[in-house]
C-alpha cells in the first residue's frame, strides 16, 4: 500500500509534460498504453497469487514502467559501443549520452582501481552531482524531461529513482561490472543490483543523496538483501540473484575501531566537524546498545531542527554488526539566518548546558538502568 | 394529444428546474457562503501564513482543470462546483485547497478523498524527503457546508482565521 502511495505521488508525475509533448507524446503514450495493460496483467496475477517465476520475465528488467510513467530503458547498445568504440548502431541521443558518461569516466576513474573502487567513485559523483528531481515530488508533478535515462541524468544532473539506477547501470556495463536494475513489488521504485567478486550487492542512489550534495550517505551502498529490506525496499526475490556477501558493505569497507562507547562522542563530533555524512563503528570490546542510543538522542538534541542523526546496527557477518551513524540535512547550528555570531552562540550553549544540566535524564525510569556503558 | 403534450412539457420544466439549480441557488441552499471568491481566499491565506513558500496555482477555470483535480480528489468531478489548488512550487509539502461542491451531501466523501491523499503525501514524504514529514503531519481538513478546504502548512493556524472570516 505504502508503495502504491509513492507511486501515485511520484509516479503521477508525467501527466503534465505528456500533455504538452507533440508528436514525441504520442508515441510514448501508445507504449505506455501497452505497457500499462502489460503490468496491469502482471499485477492482477500477484494480487491472485498465482505470479510464477516466467523465463519471459527478464530481471534485467528492461522496457518496464515504474511509478506509472517511468521506462527503464535498456542502455545495453550505448555500453556496447563504449567497449567496442563502434559507435554506428546508436541513434543521436544516444551518442550524447555516450559522449556525457565517457567524460565522466574519465574524470574519476583511474587505471589502478578495483572494481569496488570505481563503483564507489561513480557512487560519489552521482551523490554529489545528481540531484532528485523535486519536481516530481510536487502535488501535480512536474519532473524534468528524461529524468528517468541516462540521457537527461547526465545532460540535466537530475533524476528520479529510475534515472539513478538506469544511469548507474550503464556506468557499470561501461565498466564490465555486472548490473541489474532492481523494482519493487508495487512497480513504484528502483535501484540496482551490483556484483563485485562472487557477490551481489544492491545500491539505491535515490534515497542516498544528501540535500546538500556533499556526498553519498552510504546507507543504502552496497546491501545485503537484509539490510535492503530493513532499508524499505520490497522486491521479489525469486526474480533477482541473492545478495549475502559482506566483503564490499561499506560498514564493512568503512569501518573504523573505536575503544568504548564514551568514544563515540568525540567521533560524532568530528563528523560535524568534518561535515562527514557517515561513520561505520566497531568496538573493541562488547557493547551495550542502549547507551550508544542514549548517547545520540543527547546529541541529537543539541542539532536542532535542520540536522537529523541517525543511527542504526548493520550486520557485516554472521555474528557480528557495526554501530553505523548518520548525518543528514546538516546547517552550520540552528539559526538559521539569524544574526548570531557563532562563537557567541557555543559559549551561550555551553552555559545553558551547564545552568540547565543535560536535557536527556539518564537518572530515572527504566532506560536508566539500561543505559550504562559496559565495564 | 394537446393536454399530454403540455404535461410533457410540464415535467421536463419541473425536471430541468431540479435538476440544474445555479450556482447561486446552490449557495443559497447553503448554510454558509464565502464573501469573496476562492481563489481570492486562497490569496488571503497566502497572505496571512508567512510559512507557505511560491506556490503554483491550479483551478476549475482551467482547461486542464478537471486533470488537475484528479492529482488532489479522487472524488468524481462532476460533483465540484469549483475550485481552487495552490502547491508548492519546489517539491515541498505546502499545499492549499479550496472546493465548492455542488451538494453539501458529498462533503464527507470530499474530505476521504483529502485524508486519502494527505496520508498518500505523508507515505511519499516519508520515504524520500522526510524532512517535510512533519508538515504535512499538521495538515488540516475543514469542512464547512459545501466548502471542504485542505491546509498542509507548518502554520494551518493563520489559514484557520482566514477561513473563518471569510466562510460564515
Amino acid at each position: 500500500m505504502k508503495k502504491q502511495m509513492i507511486a501515485g505521488g511520484i509516479g503521477g508525475v508525467c501527466l503534465l509534460a505528456l500533455v504538452g509533448c507533440s508528436a514525441y507524446t504520442i508515441s510514448i503514450n501508445q507504449k505506455m498504453y501497452s505497457q500499462m495493460s502489460k503490468l496491469q496483467e502482471q499485477m492482477k496475477k500477484v494480487e491472485a497469487g498465482q505470479e510464477e517465476k516466467s523465463q519471459e520475465k527478464p530481471a534485467d528488467e528492461s522496457e518496464l514502467t515504474i511509478g506509472e510513467h517511468y521506462h527503464i530503458l535498456d542502455t545495453s547498445l550505448i555500453s556496447d559501443a563504449y567497449k567496442s568504440g563502434n559507435t554506428d548502431s546508436l541513434q543521436e541521443q544516444d551518442k550524447e549520452t555516450l559522449q556525457m558518461a565517457k567524460e565522466t569516466l574519465e574524470s574519476i576513474i583511474k587505471p589502478e582501481m578495483t572494481p569496488y573502487q570505481q563503483e564507489e567513485a561513480i557512487y560519489q559523483w552521482m551523490c554529489t552531482n545528481v540531484k532528485f528531481d523535486d519536481g516530481s515530488m510536487s502535488a501535480i508533478p512536474t519532473a524534468g524531461e528524461f529524468c528517468d535515462r541516462p540521457y537527461g541524468v547526465l545532460k540535466n544532473k537530475k533524476a528520479v529513482c529510475v534515472g539513478y539506477a538506469t544511469t548507474f547501470r550503464l556506468f557499470m556495463e561501461m565498466l564490465d561490472i555486472p548490473c541489474k536494475v532492481v523494482h519493487d513489488k508495487e512497480l513504484s521504485h528502483s535501484w540496482d543490483l551490483v556484483k563485485l567478486d562472487e557477490d551481489w550487492y544492491h545500491v539505491d542512489l535515490t534515497f542516498d543523496n544528501n540535500e546538500d550534495g556533499s556526498s553519498g550517505s552510504y546507507r543504502n551502498f552496497n546491501m545485503t538483501d537484509v539490510l535492503a529490506e530493513r532499508n524499505g525496499h520490497d522486491w521479489a526475490r525469486e526474480d533477482y540473484p541473492a545478495a549475502k556477501g559482506f566483503t564490499y558493505l561499506a560498514a564493512n569497507q568503512k569501518k573504523e575501531n573505536i575503544k568504548n562507547e564514551m568514544a563515540v562522542i568525540e567521533k560524532i563530533k568530528q563528523m560535524i566537524d568534518k561535515k562527514d555524512t557517515c561513520a561505520f563503528v566497531d568496538f573493541e570490546k562488547e557493547i551495550n546498545e542502549d547507551f550508544l542510543t542514549a548517547i545520540v538522542l543527547a546529541i541529537q538534541e543539541r542539532l536542532g531542527e535542520d540536522s537529523s542523526l541517525d543511527y542504526s546496527f548493520v550486520p557485516i557477518s554472521e555474528e557480528k554488526s557495526v554501530f553505523a551513524l548518520y548525518l543528514n540535512y546538516f546547517s552550520d547550528n540552528e539559526l538559521g539566518n539569524r544574526n548570531v555570531d557563532p562563537k557567541e552562540y557555543d559559549k551561550m550553549i555551553e552555559k545553558v548546558d551547564k545552568v540547565f544540566g543535560a536535557s536527556v535524564n539518564f537518572g530515572e525510569g527504566d532506560f536508566a538502568e539500561d543505559a550504562q556503558p559496559k565495564e | 394529444m394537446r393536454t399530454q403534450a403540455v404535461l410533457l412539457l410540464l415535467i421536463f420544466l419541473i425536471c430541468l428546474l431540479s435538476g440544474c439549480k445555479s450556482k447561486e441557488s446552490r449557495e443559497k441552499e447553503a448554510q454558509v457562503s464565502c464573501s469573496i471568491s476562492l481563489t481570492e481566499l486562497a490569496d488571503k491565506i497566502k497572505e496571512k501564513d508567512a510559512t507557505l513558500p511560491e506556490m503554483t496555482r491550479a483551478e476549475s477555470g482551467m482547461e486542464q482543470g478537471k486533470d488537475y483535480f484528479a492529482y488532489l480528489s479522487s472524488l468524481d468531478y462532476s460533483k465540484i462546483e469549483e475550485y481552487c489548488f495552490d502547491y508548492a512550487a519546489n517539491g515541498t509539502a505546502e499545499e492549499l485547497a479550496v472546493i465548492l461542491l455542488k451538494d453539501k451531501g458529498d462533503s464527507e466523501a470530499c474530505k476521504s478523498s483529502l485524508e486519502e491523499h494527505v496520508h498518500s503525501r505523508k507515505t511519499m514524504y516519508d520515504a524520500y524527503k522526510p524532512e517535510q514529514s512533519a508538515t504535512v503531519d499538521k495538515a488540516e481538513i475543514i469542512v464547512k457546508d459545501a466548502y471542504v478546504i485542505l491546509l498542509i502548512s507548518k502554520d494551518t493556524q493563520a489559514g484557520e482565521k482566514v477561513i473563518e472570516e471569510y466562510i460564515k
